[in-house]
């Protein structure tokens, strides 16, 4: 007869074991995943997508989608779990971001939401003008700053989620940080942010 | 230009607005109906194979004796048209 494994071993458990568990349908073992994972899948979607709303459905439409189809997460191919799920977060962000037009991506960006409305101008202008800059470098580009920058990823485990080599993403990083010095000279990004 | 570490802090200064509070209650919810959403779908539907209509259990019996009458009379080899022509008049009957 198989034993319950109570709360205080699932929390013990890596990844991989919690995902044997929700193969078999186990709900604790879900909650468990999603509660140590979802803030930082949830963070690497809004630089994305720019919006809570946009960012939260992303990541409970891809954390619900592998409850209804486990299946779809493959031990020992390679990557670790959270590799593979920024990775398809990401590619889900991309889907997201080619269905609209620049502009509606910029306006997409809730700087200046309700919470925000008696925030000083000067930084939302701020935080705008970054935004544009963002949007404005190639696809592969911002993906790589939006990984490397805020999320506490290693180079290499953002290499992985992109599916390319370490000096790929160097190469990548190297090039969006110099077009974003460049833009950033032209409207004198730095003189706001001081 | 813009030094590295100018870039850096601009980049940090990048907007960010954390998640809603009930977000990841949200998705545990959802997946726990889901769940029961599927057992309610697997129960319907043992429900509906155990339990059909009255007039299609009577129709899936004559369909069952049918096919049981061609099977005894190949065995036997006796006259296949008569047997059939027979089980269908009297399932007929009683529909």
């Amino acid at each position: 007869m198989p034993t319950e494994i109570n709360n205080s071993e699932l929390m013990d458990m890596e990844d991989d074991e919690l995902l044997k568990e929700i193969k078999l349908g186990n709900q604790k073992a879900f909650a468990i995943l999603v509660k140590r994972h979802s803030s930082r899948f949830y963070a690497v979607a809004f630089r994305m997508l720019g919006k809570q709303t946009d960012a939260e459905d992303v990541v409970q439409e891809l954390f619900l989608k592998l409850w209804s189809k486990p299946d779809i997460w493959q031990e020992g191919r390679g990557a670790k779990f959270s590799t593979w799920f920024y990775r398809i977060i990401t590619n889900r962000c991309i889907d997201f971001q080619r269905k609209k037009k620049p502009d509606q991506l910029l306006e997409n960006f809730d700087i200046a939401d309700k919470s925000n409305v008696e925030e000083d101008l000067d930084k939302i202008t701020r935080h705008k003008m970054l935004e544009k800059m963002l949007l404005e470098l190639p696809e592969r580009q911002r993906i790589a700053i939006n990984l490397c920058f805020y999320q506490g990823i290693s180079n290499k485990e953002a290499a992985e989620i992109m599916e390319i080599n370490l000096k790929a993403l160097e190469s990548l990083l190297m090039r969006a940080k110099k077009t974003l010095k460049i833009k950033a000279a032209e409207i004198n990004l730095e003189e706001v942010t001081v | 230009m813009m030094s590295d570490a100018e870039l850096n802090k601009v980049l940090d200064q990048r907007y960010f607005k954390d998640h809603s509070n009930d977000f990841i209650e949200s998705i545990i919810s959802k997946a726990a109906k889901l769940q029961q959403d599927k057992a309610d779908e697997f129960s319907t539907i043992l429900r509906n194979i155990i339990i059909p209509e009255p007039r299609l259990t009577l129709t899936l019996c004559l369909a069952a004796s049918f096919l049981t009458g061609i099977f005894s009379n190949l065995t036997l080899e006796s006259n296949l048209f008569n047997e059939i022509s027979e089980l269908m008049y009297y399932g007929g009957e009683l529909l």
